[in-house]
């Protein structure tokens, strides 16, 4: 009981830092400082004279040089435009966490309120949910996207929203939609019968209202587990689509589309265009998934969902 | 019961396959213009509208669709003008045979790792195996193949001009075969195919072939495979069954096998096959790194085209692969399981 109120005496940021392995700890910093330096990315620009790294323009090609190899001038080396690789590693940043962010708070926050929905009405309402779920999970998640993106490709819906975009995180929602809906299910379910579920009906409080506050709430501790998991998942969907031409159009700095521009070139030893991207993204989905006891496929077969 | 259940999942899976497909098919603007292209009459439109049934009401035209859907017409592509369905029986196999060999490896290192961490869960086997788990489940597998294209293709030093330009250690990335001419189909496994046909030095090219991206799906799709390997092993081996063979006196050896293995493989079987029918569909960047003439590189041709047809095509395939596959599992489950009956 002594931790459990020390614990609570600590602020929110002790208690993602303290009382963990330093491995942990170690993880949870490096991402800490990914998200900082995407948040400074684009006015590192300004201060380069201050930073210990070189910084360029993302998007001003050198055609003067181009594909040169890890420098002190160019750290990550330079693509074929002569662009450099350091610099649109660090953007790219951006653009994967927060597209990964709205996508999985997008469906995972329908899918929390359908679960919890579910568990509470049973019967066919949950029914129709497991449906959905096993529907949805049917399809290989990369080919989900390849559906979405040729359901959507010609519709033009999304009025200003880039259109690429928004259907990467529509695609993201829709994978993540049937996780949070089983495992909040799975967890509400033994609580349709709970004490105080009834006393809540007998205050009078609506259907709604108790899924609201009394079934949403006992969920938290999973749903928290689930999000750091389905953000690290969904940084790799993304940038799996972008791999493939979908989503980020090639200027604009991406991890996926970035580690495309290098594919040919790797079988000529070309290895930095696409190999420092990908670490980018191997390092995101390793700190990410430090803030979880847990680290498991999410997806298919063998997943917490499958 | 649970028999019950799952055809009804089968069912409701495969309508609702159907019911996308058909919404995507529709929704992709006017596969008139796709397929006439923008200069033609408006009389010539017409007259391919009606050709097509698109004048048809909607029910009809879902109808007609789903009939001919399930019976395996899944559309043209408009891009070869040879229809969907022959192309991907074309290139399924080349899919499955990755997949096969994937499986191959994890039950090369994912098994007998998981085996030993299930029996000493603190040993140093047990934290390897638990390194390359994070490992697989943190690295995009796309990226993971051209690390090893780099590492194992690239770099390793080819043996300078007196000798002879001898082949890199491991082939470059284009595809099954190179630019051999591969063995007379009859299973569609170039590996079998050559074997059936007596040609020893074709089997090792496709094997060798096969060798890197079979790696990388195995240490990506892995993982799970040796997760619940170890959980199986270590809970077959907390069971009472074992404690009651161990005091009749039955040596460890034995016990190990006739009891804690044969007690963990349906579990872990049954992940190998779902895993089998989830890569169909889900290996689709892997296949895209090393050029593999598979239905994921299709799918992925067909959308760089905007040749619909083609990704539903594939989409529905390995939907349908993979529930089938689920089906067949659950019910051998069913037939082995004497407890699932009731």
């Amino acid at each position: 009981m002594a931790t459990v109120s020390l614990q609570k005496e600590r602020g929110v940021m002790a208690r993602v830092f303290v009382g963990h392995s330093v491995g942990i700890t170690i993880r949870r910093s490096l991402f800490f400082f990914m998200v900082l330096l995407a948040v400074v990315a684009p006015w590192l620009d300004d201060y380069s004279h201050l930073l210990p790294f070189p910084i360029h323009d993302p998007l001003r090609p050198d055609p003067f040089n181009p594909v040169a190899p890890p420098s002190a001038e160019h750290w990550f080396g330079t693509d074929t435009l002569g662009l450099d690789v350091f610099t649109r590693v660090l953007m790219a940043t951006r653009v994967d966490f927060t597209l990964a962010l709205i996508g999985v708070t997008l469906g995972g926050g329908l899918g929390c309120l359908a679960g919890a929905w579910a568990a509470y009405r049973r019967g066919w309402v949950d029914l129709v949910a497991l449906r959905i779920v096993e529907v949805v999970q049917s399809f290989p998640v990369l080919l989900l996207g390849l559906a979405m993106f040729a359901a959507l490709g010609s519709l033009d819906i999304f009025g200003p929203v880039d259109h690429g975009m928004a259907v990467l995180v529509l695609s993201i929602s829709m994978v993540n939609f049937p996780l949070y809906l089983r495992q909040v299910r799975s967890v509400l379910l033994p609580l349709t019968e709970a004490e105080f579920v009834q006393a809540a009906k007998c205050a009078g409080l609506g259907a709604w209202g108790i899924v609201w506050n009394h079934f949403i709430p006992n969920a938290r501790g999973q749903i928290l587990a689930l999000f750091p998991l389905t953000c690290a998942y969904a940084i790799q969907i993304i940038a799996g689509l972008s791999f493939i031409g979908l989503g980020i159009e090639p200027p604009n700095p991406e991890w996926g589309s970035m580690i495309k521009g290098g594919a040919t070139l790797i079988v000529q030893g070309h290895w930095w265009v696409s190999i420092f991207p990908g670490a980018a993204i191997v390092l995101s989905v390793y700190s990410l998934t430090g803030f979880s006891a847990r680290s498991e496929t999410l997806v298919g077969p063998g997943g917490t969902s499958a | 019961m649970f028999l019950a259940n799952r055809v009804v999942i089968l069912a409701v899976v495969l309508f609702a396959v159907v019911v996308i497909g058909f919404t995507i098919t529709r929704s992709t603007g006017t596969p008139l213009y796709a397929s006439l292209g923008v200069a033609v009459s408006e009389a010539i439109i017409e007259q391919r509208a009606e050709e097509m049934g698109l004048n048809e009401p909607i029910v009809v035209q879902f109808w007609t669709y789903a009939t001919h859907l399930l019976l395996g017409d899944l559309g043209v592509s408009r891009i070869s003008r040879i229809p969907v369905a022959e192309d991907i029986a074309l290139k399924l196999p080349a899919t499955a045979e990755m997949v096969f060999f994937t499986l191959v490896v994890s039950f090369i290192w994912a098994i007998p790792l998981g085996v030993r961490a299930g029996l000493r869960p603190n040993g140093k086997l047990a934290k390897l195996g638990e390194g390359m788990s994070q490992f697989g489940v943190s690295v995009p597998a796309f990226w993971l193949g051209l690390l090893f294209i780099f590492l194992l293709y690239f770099l390793p030093p080819r043996i300078p001009e007196p000798l002879g330009p001898l082949p890199n250690l491991f082939p470059p990335p284009l595809g099954r075969l190179g630019s051999v001419d591969p063995p007379e189909m009859v299973t569609g496994f170039y590996t079998v195919d050559a074997l059936i046909a007596g040609d020893f030095r074709l089997a090792w090219q496709a094997l060798w072939h096969l060798i890197l991206p079979a790696l990388t799906l195995s240490l990506t799709s892995g993982p799970p495979l040796f997760r619940v390997t170890r959980s199986a092993v270590s809970e077959a081996l907390a069971s009472p069954f074992v404690e009651a063979a161990y005091s009749y006196g039955l040596r460890r050896r034995q016990v190990l096998i006739r009891d804690v293995l044969r007690n963990a493989s349906p579990p872990v079987l049954n992940l190998a096959a779902m895993t089998f029918g989830y890569l169909i569909g889900g290996g689709v960047l892997v296949e895209v790194v090393f050029s593999w003439p598979g239905i994921g590189s299709y799918a992925v041709w067909g959308m760089d085209n905007s040749d619909y047809d083609v990704v539903l095509g594939v989409v529905i395939i390995a939907a349908v692969i993979y529930v089938i596959l689920y089906f067949i599992v659950d019910l051998i489950q069913f037939a082995m399981d004497p407890r699932l009956r009731d």
